[in-house]
């Protein structure tokens, strides 16, 4: 890029040199660095004209005809600018100062940013270039194994796909994980996922207390900064085109029987319990030499994305400017799925004195989403297209869906084809954000910033599902929810920096005040007639869902400070306090303090190892801080009457009557911030100049006051009240390496990995040493599985131990262990009898695994030669469980349907010993749902991208007069290696405490995309 | 220097410009829409939506008695009328394998203690306010009254010694303890006495108490209260008085159709319902709302779910008849049928009005009310006539009078004319004990899958005789269900049944 800008302004000197015919004397001179190298490329011009050269390689440059008061202004990337009056001198030598400032990469950090020599705390940071190694025009994805510490997960692969991100571990039960984003200083409630990685200049990751600490009550899970970009120094107006193409193909597809498998099976298990056959000889022969349905290719297709983004930016003397148009284009895998986007970010900076900048940084964009039901076991047309027979045509003789029941298969899932087709869901966002600064330089060093950001999301989510998935005409329902969430804030900011010799302050203080509401209301109707206008024309249902409608208000007042102190560089010292005062809070504890405190040494800035050649870098950092977690609900603190749907009863047996009664919830004024208290020590050190890199954190958070849906005595009328109590402690070790092994010859290898393990563990509920916190997953029998146990990580699981099948040969030993009186025998499952007393219960439940993985890593490779580029990413998860629900109705038959998964072929029978599947009539005995049998292991390595690009060089892009060009191919999830059954082991319906449950999440997929960067 | 003193003035004034935005934001709560309890009641319909949501816990969405597996079929599981599908958490029922973890256990708990603390609610606002008639007090006064008492007796029925709780105590619900089974009983009979003397004799809305279903209710109590664990002889005196007046002084009486009971259309207007609750398909969707819900009892073929069902025993001793026909599913779709394909008989009562009833001609089940307006019914007429039946022949021996009360019901059981003996279907000549054992069984058939089957075993003290062979671990104590695990855990003095 570098180079071609040079040589198209050298090309645009020569022109003006050969114009210039009429001025008086000749100068010249050599311009060097302030190490004596002589310096090529520098502009020298004339202020006030558009007269000027560039030096040659020798650093030397001459300019004819220039008048005696004529100025020289030198300029060159990096360095300072100097003007010089040329007067009777005709030999002007120039040294040019190294501009720190410029040069050295600044890091992003909470309100300013510092040098990154300067940086105490623990600040992961991806660049722009690294974002783009998958193609997805979402960032959340992209950050994914980028920065240690950092875990993202795809809960599921929609196109408007769920990912949840976690810094450092889940801190809170109830009060959310989700890391603050703060988008060029706005904190305006806009996720991840809205975000184009074009549109980012960089990421900033905010992870240990001292970095976040002055978040304070917002800063308890991480923050994540991001800056946009905008139109760099001196820029002319640039056009770049980003773009690509992109086919999706299911990552698997899940191992089903065949409809003469099935038909032949579901007989069997009649035969074994009792019934009657189902199918004929006849009709199995039919399947044999006609097939079946194979559902899951009736529902999934090939994807198709197309992503198009152009951008424009430029700077002039006045305003800088980078605005960027972006369209997006998902046609999902599964039928009836897509998910749109179009958005524009105008990002502008005005320079309106050399004293007073304005900048104004807006986001307008319009998502429309068709989004697929999953986690459904009646409405999801993944999790039916498991479980529905395979001897079931598509469309019976008349044409219609053909129908669940018939004395085999599922009973109340729809039909999968009708479940992907025909369900209307017509999600619509709008999203409006415009946030602008006034930054005035009060004298040197010392500035003001007073920043307001406005935020505002809309959304519409429409439904309508007609009569065709049961046959059922009047039972078509449509309806609407509409929201807004409107998010204010005011900064107001005041910077100092001096420099007394060798001591370097920088001082901040800030007042913050934020604001949010958000209303939302929603109706609906049921009835025949609503087929003419579906969710355009609710007035046409025969009945109506209740209308409800709520509103909230949430506001916060903040108080912040920060010194950062450095003593040459070498000694560093960062002091920040925050006071938070909240209105969600009880009234004894609106306000709160968060201190936090950082020391690094700059150790290669010491002399000894100034001029070291292989330890080139190496800085300590230490940290201690507090910081809070505010994410409770308004209101909470209030005793409240619940109203609504759950309030009402039929007083006079035709319809219901508003009622009110006592919340389930009950009011606690005492509630207050959890508080989180983390120490972190790390190092970053850099050898040979750069070509090694290592970053390494330890760190130890301790969560208190936790807040918990503490159970109340239901006696009470109320069943729970959300409580301070209990700890969590999170602590672990990050590890960034980079290197480039190879640069010679052209030939040039980039590898970086990250390596991030966390230790969560409850450490304290209050008087309780354990206790449950749910089901999840609403399968009969799927009761506490998920608990808090003191020792244990946030969410254990707990179940039966599953170990096989009762053989044959152990029969009389099975006789002796019975479950509700009844023996096992062979062909039963086996499960644990953990204290011996030959009686399977609940005393027998033991825990069997948790959602937390081990550790996670990513690796990345760059390779480039010449003209080409090939980028490979690994990554992976180690040690984590999932329940796989949606094989439970695949496996096993029961009331609810029959088994589909070709598992259930290999079933015990007195000729089929040595297996892990149960008889029919073992499992029909024994269905313990929470039994290890369906939790697995969810580990995963995974080649997430392969990309290969090519760029073209110089002489051919100018030949087609555009700036540079690259194209490249990308797959993505071409390779994962991984134990677990289910179609995606990052698949979780819930996250963190009620992570690790999979419910027919939307299936993951391999992607293959041809890409094209082009600027202008 | 005097640069420094005036930049840092500019500065401190320019800071002091700043803190006066400050005045935007103000931290205190200004809840909107949002119903603060101490000063909600001001109007008599404030007073009635507090009637309504004091019931709500038992009528809800997917909850309390209008799902009917949840409250009181999966627990009613132990009884031999009720068998549930083989999920371990309904299993724990059938099989006596108690759980006190089991969520169904804690709903059961959950739901009645819910409409005790709205009920004390209610009451100590209505015995406070003067916005509202005597009259009108006195009827809420009246319903509060009589529910909570329902749900003191539910509660005791289900797990003996439980707390009594006052808004007084409510604060400190953690310290509450638990009362004796008589001091709990003393409290039910109060309020009934209390709600029999202002209830009026009927209501506009069929769904309100009455003084008769308090009377009603009464009789059931006072029957209890003769049985296991109290066993106070001489509440069975009470028990036959408080019948007697209901059969003597109210209108209600045996439906001549023992099918016209289940048509959920009949819901309002049959003169056999004295208290219950009816459910209704409008507003209730998209979950099925104030509706009772029937998936869980259906088999599969007919896209139910198949949760719970009847026991092969018992519908073979059930006497054959027009009763029996009603009362059970043997007969699917698709051509299949119990014995021959499947193991066990369904529960036909709540499938609008019995399988033989409804034609399977063409497997069009359109007719059949699958969710919606059906009642869950807590005391009908039938069960008036049993109770006197019972009670009046523990006190008197089986006199005329109690023969009559058990006959009326065998006669409508087999479709015949209630008021016209015959001795081919009449009971006589039986000793005392002979006649107690048949009302009993008489209440198993005529109240099958009501959840009254259990109730009976455990007073009667039957469990072990009827569900013993089967099950050789149980003993009486088996009559009472572990108390919630969480409640004996956070409640100081709350102590858990032993078995």
């Amino acid at each position: 890029m570098n180079k071609i800008r040079h040589y198209l302004l050298f090309l645009f000197l020569q022109l003006t040199l050969a114009l210039g015919a009429f001025a008086q004397s000749t100068i010249s001179g050599v311009v060097k660095d302030n190490a004596g190298t002589p310096l090529p490329g520098v502009t020298v011009a004339i202020v006030g004209t558009t007269y000027g050269t560039t030096t040659d390689f020798n650093g030397k440059y001459t300019l004819t005809e220039v008048t005696a008061d004529a100025k020289l202004r030198i300029s060159f990337i990096g360095m300072v600018t100097q003007e010089i009056l040329v007067g009777n001198q005709s030999t002007i030598d120039i040294q040019l100062e190294t501009d720190y400032e410029e040069l050295e990469e600044v890091v992003v950090v909470g309100y300013g940013t510092v040098k990154k020599s300067d940086v105490t705390g623990s600040v992961g940071s991806i660049k722009n270039e690294d974002l783009n190694t998958l193609p997805v025009a979402r960032a959340d994805q992209a950050l994914q194994g980028r920065i240690a510490g950092v875990e993202v997960q795809n809960n599921d692969s929609a196109p408007n796909g769920h990912t949840s991100i976690r810094i450092r571990g889940a801190n809170s039960v109830v009060g959310g994980n989700a890391p603050l984003i703060v988008l060029d200083g706005f904190q305006s409630g806009m996720s991840l996922n809205q975000i184009n990685p074009n549109d980012i200049a960089s990421i900033e990751v905010l992870k240990d207390a001292s970095a976040t600490a002055i978040y304070g009550s917002k800063g308890a899970n991480g923050v994540i900064l991001i800056t946009t970009k905008n139109g760099a120094k001196e820029q002319k107006p640039t056009i770049s085109y980003n773009g690509f193409v992109q086919i999706q193909q299911v990552a698997k597809k899940i191992d089903l029987m065949n409809a003469a498998d099935y038909a032949e099976t579901v007989n069997a298990n009649r035969t074994e319990l009792g019934g009657n056959e189902v199918f004929t000889p006849e009709e199995i022969q039919g399947f044999k030499t006609n097939g079946g349905t194979d559902w899951q290719d009736e529902i999934y297709r090939n994807g198709f994305t197309q992503n198009h983004h152009l951008g424009i930016s430029g700077a002039s003397e006045m305003l800088n400017y980078n605005i960027s148009a972006e369209f997006l284009d998902t046609k999902g895998v599964i039928e009836g799925s897509s998910y749109n986007r179009y958005s524009l970010r105008p990002n502008l900076s005005f320079k309106l004195s050399e004293k007073l900048k304005l900048n104004l940084n807006s986001y307008i964009a319009r998502e429309v989403d068709h989004p697929t039901t999953q986690n459904s076991f009646t409405d999801s047309p993944i999790f039916a297209s498991q479980v529905w027979a395979p001897t079931k045509p598509v469309y019976d003789e008349e044409g219609n869906y053909s129908l669940p029941g018939g004395g085999y298969g599922p009973v109340a899932t729809g039909n999968p084809k009708a479940l992907a087709v025909e369900p209307v869901r017509d999600n619509f966002t709008n999203r409006l954000s415009i946030n602008g600064d006034l930054n005035y330089k009060i004298i040197d060093g010392l500035t003001l910033n007073i920043m307001g950001g406005y935020n505002q999301f809309d959304y519409e989510n429409n439904y309508f599902n007609n009569s065709k998935i049961l046959q059922n005409p009047g039972q078509e329902t449509a309806g609407i929810a509409v929201g807004r969430t409107t998010t204010l804030q005011n900064t107001n900011m005041l910077n100092y920096t001096k420099s007394i010799e060798k001591h370097n302050f920088n001082v901040t203080a800030v007042l913050e005040q934020q604001y949010e509401e958000r209303n939302w209301s929603e109706s609906g109707a049921r009835g025949e007639l609503l087929n003419a206008g579906g969710y355009n024309g609710l007035q046409m249902g025969s009945e109506y869902l209740l209308p409800t409608s709520s509103r909230s208000k949430r506001t916060l007042l903040s108080y912040m400070g920060r010194v950062n102190y450095n003593y040459d560089s070498r000694y560093l010292l960062t002091v920040t306090a925050r006071s938070d005062g909240s209105s969600v809070f009880g009234a004894n504890n609106k306000r709160a303090f968060f201190p936090s405190v950082a020391l690094g040494w700059n150790v290669t800035n010491e002399e000894f190892l100034k001029t070291s050649e292989t330890l080139t870098n190496l800085k300590i950092r230490g940290s201690w801080g507090q910081v809070g977690n505010q994410a409770i609900a308004p209101y909470t603190t209030l005793p409240r009457l619940r109203t609504g749907a759950s309030a009402q009863f039929p007083i006079n047996g035709m319809n219901l009557s508003s009622g009110v009664a006592i919340s389930p919830t009950a009011a606690n004024p005492d509630l207050k911030w959890e508080t989180t208290t983390q120490a972190n020590i790390g190092f970053d050190a850099e050898f040979f100049g750069g070509k090694i890199q290592a970053t390494f954190d330890y760190y130890n958070k301790l969560t208190e006051d936790l807040l918990q849906n503490a159970p109340l005595p239901k006696t009470s009328g109320s069943s729970n009240v959300l409580r301070n109590i209990g700890k969590v402690e999170n602590k672990g070790i990050e590890l960034y390496i980079g290197a480039t092994p190879v640069m010679s010859g052209g030939f040039e290898w980039n590898t970086g990995i990250t390596f991030s393990r966390n230790r969560n563990e409850v450490v304290d509920l209050g008087d309780v040493e354990e206790m449950p916190i749910g089901n999840g997953g609403g399968l009969p029998g799927f009761n506490n599985v998920i608990w808090l146990e003191t020792g244990q990580p946030m969410g254990v699981f707990r179940g039966y131990e599953y170990s096989g099948v009762w053989t044959s040969a152990e029969a009389d030993e099975a006789a002796k262990v019975t479950s509700g009186g009844v023996a096992f025998f062979p062909g039963a499952p086996k499960y644990v009898d953990q204290n011996g007393d030959g009686v399977i219960d609940d005393e027998d439940i033991v825990n069997i695994g948790n959602a937390h993985p081990n550790f996670s890593f990513g690796w990345n490779n760059t390779f480039k030669y010449k003209g080409f580029d090939l980028t490979v990413f690994i990554q992976g998860v180690q040690g984590k469980d999932t329940w796989n629900l949606s094989r439970v109705r695949a496996e096993i038959t029961n009331n609810d349907g029959d088994a589909t998964s070709t598992k259930i072929l290999n079933r015990w029978s007195e000729d089929n010993q040595n297996t892990d599947v149960p008889s029919f009539q073992g499992y029909n005995a024994f269905s313990m749902t929470n039994s290890s049998r369906w939790l697995e292991d969810a580990s995963y390595i995974r080649i997430k991208a392969i990309n290969l690009g090519y760029t073209f060089s110089d002489e051919m892009v100018s030949k087609l007069g555009i700036g540079s060009a690259r194209v490249y191919l990308n797959g993505t999830n071409l390779f994962t290696f991984t134990n677990y059954s289910g179609y995606e082991p990052e698949a979780s319906t819930g996250t963190d405490t009620w992570g690790g449950i999979d419910m027919a999440s939307y299936p993951s997929q391999k992607s293959y995309t041809l890409g094209l960067n082009v600027t202008f | 220097m005097r640069n420094l003193y005036r930049y840092l003035k500019n500065t401190a004034l320019t800071a002091l410009s700043v803190v006066a935005l400050n005045a935007c934001v103000s931290l205190e709560e200004e809840p909107i829409g949002i119903l603060a309890p101490d000063s909600f009641y001001k109007t008599e319909s404030d007073f009635q939506a507090g009637l309504n949501g004091m019931l709500s816990p038992m009528w809800v969405s997917w909850g309390g008695y209008s799902f009917n597996w949840g409250v009181f079929q999966i627990p009613g599981a132990m009884a031999d009328d009720i068998a549930t599908a083989p999920h371990d958490a309904f299993l724990q029922f059938d099989r006596f394998n108690y759980d006190p973890n089991n969520g169904q256990i804690s709903n059961l708990w959950g739901i009645h203690y819910a409409v005790i603390n709205n009920a004390n609610i209610l009451i100590s606002n209505l015995e406070t306010t003067s916005v509202i008639s005597e009259e009108k007090k006195a009827h809420l006064l009246g319903q509060a009254k009589f529910w909570r008492a329902n749900s003191y007796f539910i509660l005791t029925q289900w797990f003996g010694e439980v707390p009594i709780i006052t808004t007084e105590n409510r604060s400190n619900a953690d310290k509450v303890g638990q009362s004796p089974v008589a001091d709990v009983y003393d409290a039910i009979v109060l309020d009934l006495q209390d709600a029999e003397s202002t209830l009026p004799p009927s209501f506009p809305e069929r769904i309100r108490p009455t003084s008769w279903a308090a009377k009603s209710l009464l009789s059931k109590v006072y029957l209890t209260m003769a049985g296991w664990p109290l066993k106070e002889a001489s509440a069975y005196k009470l028990a036959r008085d408080k019948a007697k007046e209901v059969m003597d002084g109210s209108s209600y009486a045996l439906e001549a159709d023992f099918k016209d009971l289940w048509i959920a259309d009949n819901g309002l207007t049959n003169s056999e319902f004295i208290f219950f609750f009816k459910g209704v398909n409008s507003g209730g969707w998209p979950n099925p709302g104030a509706s009772f819900y029937h998936h869980a009892s259906r088999h599969p073929k007919e896209a139910g779910w198949g949760d719970f069902f009847s026991e092969a025993t018992f519908y073979n001793n059930f006497p054959d008849g027009y009763r029996k026909d009603v009362s059970f599913t043997t007969s699917w779709p698709d051509g299949t049928s119990f014995p021959a394909d499947v193991a066990e008989p369904f529960v036909a009562k709540y499938r609008d009005a019995g399988s033989e009833i409804i034609s399977y001609e063409g497997t069009d089940l359109t007719g059949v009310n699958s969710e919606g307006y059906a009642s869950y019914v807590h005391m009908r007429f039938a069960d008036v006539l049993l109770i006197f039946a019972e009670a009046d022949n523990q006190v008197n021996g089986p006199t005329g009078e109690a023969y009559e009360a058990i006959n009326q019901v065998r006669r409508r059981a087999l479709n015949q004319d209630i008021y016209t003996p015959d001795p081919a279907v009449d009971l006589s000549g039986l000793s005392k004990e002979a006649f107690d054992k048949a009302v009993i069984d008489e209440r198993a058939w005529e109240l099958a899958f009501e959840e009254k089957r259990w109730f009976d075993l455990v007073r009667k003290e039957l469990i072990v005789e009827v569900k013993g062979v089967e099950y050789p671990h149980i003993n009486q104590n088996f009559g009472h269900l572990p108390k919630p695990a969480l409640e004996v855990e956070q409640i100081e003095g709350l102590e858990q049944n032993t078995y």
